[in-house]
């Protein structure tokens, strides 16, 4: 039962981070590393801000820096380079680290608390569960089911679909890609921004949480099938319950999560490259 | 007429290469001090690590994210071999250079199921599971602390910048045989065109688990060197930032060229050793090296771009 509670709830945050990760490579083809940055400056200006201004707006704030800090990084340099994803990957890859170090001088990179939204514990169905855990797990329902309504009841949404299916169609139809990847960049890194926000009291903040981040947007990614926003959703699932049933066989195997990300990853990059979910196409 | 043939004799590459030669064989007797020397020995280790992932990514069009894997794996396999089995030093590295292509080996079959953006997710992995196994057997990894008192090369600073350079010169060497034989051609054709190459009757599976199989043997000794120089390694060898930093070193330089991540890793190697102070900056500082690089070259720097010097690289 605590399995069953434990997992859907991790999902549900995991669903966020790996939700806007699709949704910004799905939208613009490219492979943005700098997400785990976004993730991680979302979680520190958290930690700075709660003290400051209380902590819902906090939790404002930081999703405004962290989508802020998306808008400058595309708009400067990414989408000029979104014609070759390589070139993307190392150039966000290298400023990922970088903003990883920079966090270092500042904070230090001794692990720090982070205070949950809500305190306390319930118990359901026998399971005793925090209150963050199912806060997070109702605010991620929230934002998915957001998500959903503007991406296909909005006529933004509609041009987003547009550019995920038919880049050159889109184009033609008027829609503007660098507006469009503009947004959609912001609005992943809303929604990774909140799942850090979600997941930091939960588990530990420290410089290198964004590789936790990256890695499970990477799985999302290949599990789902590239570019997918709910073939994302669904893969955390699967990586949620994994990791929840390992950490409930072997206790003290903390280091493991990486490990069962990066194995359920090169499995399914094995079996079905092109992801359980993803459509075959050359990629 | 006589300063044109001057120019001329300037411009020559082997003339160049004989000039740059005599440089680097010398610096032991020129360099300022110790410190010299040691940054220099450290560009060459990263040197030979740069070449071989330029001999994988830029000549077969593999792309590697996770050649950290080599690298520390080949550190590693050094030093264990070293002191626990007591293997002198020489001997753990060529050993370690064996294992690194072994691994590559079975690495590469994976790898050949995927290409683009997958492989580069499926490498970066690699080194992450390393990691795993150095955290998980701490007794003989000794996890986060990593491994030291194992035996060093030589404790003179020129006898290793001389076996640094000698690294270097041979992965030079190799690279340009490897390039300009048969398999260099092949592989070069497999990287312009898949399709074609394998209509003429090419085994693309072979060619591409040879050369990952290569540029691990590469990495691995560079990566053996580098720990039996510095005496002490951690699992920082492993990181993504080795990875990524090696990337940045041949883009920097230029892809698919020898020069060019000589010059990288160089530039980059140096930069490291001023900014010691600000250790936390650097990677930063790294990126906007490598944004302003692209940004004011873009074409000379991307993969086999036409305008890239000597073409294809047969430099």
């Amino acid at each position: 039962m605590e399995i069953l509670v434990f997992g859907l709830t991790l999902s549900l945050m995991y669903g966020l981070i790996a939700a806007g990760f699709a949704l910004i490579l799905g939208a613009s083809r490219i492979f943005d590393l700098c997400f785990g940055s976004y993730y991680l400056l979302a979680a520190y200006s958290y930690y700075v801000l709660y003290g400051l201004v209380g902590k819902l707006p906090a939790l404002f704030l930081s999703i405004v820096i962290a989508a802020g800090l998306a808008w400058i990084i595309h708009r400067v340099i990414l989408f000029r380079f979104r014609e070759v994803p390589i070139v993307v990957m190392v150039v966000s890859a290298a400023l990922a680290i970088g903003i990883s170090e920079a966090i270092t001088l500042i904070f230090g990179s001794d692990y720090k608390y982070v205070p949950p939204l809500l305190e306390g514990s319930i118990d359901i169905l026998g399971a005793s569960i925090a209150n963050q855990r199912l806060l997070a797990g109702i605010v991620a329902i929230a934002a998915l089911t957001l998500l959903w309504l503007y991406l296909n009841k909005t006529k933004y949404g509609l041009g987003i679909r547009a550019l995920i299916q038919q880049p050159e169609v889109a184009e033609l139809a008027g829609v503007r890609p660098r507006n469009i990847h503009l947004t959609v960049a912001c609005v992943g890194a809303v929604l990774g921004a909140l799942g850090s926000i979600m997941v930091v009291p939960v588990f530990t903040l420290t410089p290198h949480i964004w590789l936790d981040a990256i890695l499970l947007a990477f799985a999302g990614v290949v599990v789902g099938g590239l570019g997918s926003v709910w073939g994302a959703f669904l893969a955390m699932v699967l990586i949620a319950f994994s990791e929840t049933l390992v950490s409930f066989l072997i206790p003290e195997g903390g280091f493991f999560r990486q490990a069962v990300y990066v194995f359920i990853m090169v499995v399914v990059l094995l079996v079905r490259p092109y992801g359980i979910f993803g459509k075959k196409e050359e990629a | 007429m006589e300063s044109f043939k001057l120019t001329r004799i300037f411009l020559d590459g082997r003339i160049q290469s004989v000039l740059l030669l005599l440089a680097l064989g010398t610096v032991p007797f020129w360099a300022f001090n110790l410190w010299f020397v040691r940054i220099f020995i450290i560009a060459n280790v990263f040197a030979v690590y740069a070449l071989s992932w330029n001999l994988l990514v830029g000549y077969t069009g593999q792309i590697s994210f996770g050649h950290a894997f080599f690298f520390g794996g080949g550190a590693y396999a050094s030093v264990l071999l070293n002191k626990y089995l007591g293997i002198p030093a020489p001997l753990a590295m060529a050993m370690s250079g064996v294992m690194c292509g072994l691994a590559g080996v079975i690495l590469g079959y994976p790898c050949l199921r995927v290409r683009g953006i997958y492989l580069a997710l499926m490498t970066w992995a690699f080194p992450l599971i390393f990691l795993g196994f150095v955290m998980y057997f701490g007794e003989v990894f000794g996890r986060e602390m990593g491994i030291s008192g194992y035996q060093g090369l030589s404790l003179s600073y020129s006898v290793n910048y001389y076996v640094s350079l000698a690294l270097v010169v041979l992965t030079v060497l190799a690279t340009m045989v490897i390039v300009n034989s048969r398999f260099g051609l092949i592989i070069q054709s497999i990287r312009d065109n898949e399709v074609l190459a394998e209509s003429v009757g090419i085994n693309i599976s072979k060619y591409k688990i040879l050369f990952f199989s290569l540029s691990g043997v590469i990495a691995g000794i560079s990566g053996a060197f580098y720990a039996h120089f510095l005496k002490s390694i951690t699992p920082e060898l492993l990181a993504v930032d080795m990875s990524i930093l090696v990337i940045i070193m041949v883009i920097v330089g230029g892809l698919g060229s020898i020069v060019g991540p000589l010059m990288g890793a160089y530039l980059v190697t140096f930069l490291n050793n001023y900014l010691l102070y600000i250790p936390e900056l650097r990677m930063m500082i790294y990126a906007i090296v490598l944004i302003v690089t692209l940004f004011l070259r873009p074409k000379g720097l991307l993969p086999w771009s036409p305008k890239m010097g000597s073409g294809g690289g047969a430099e």
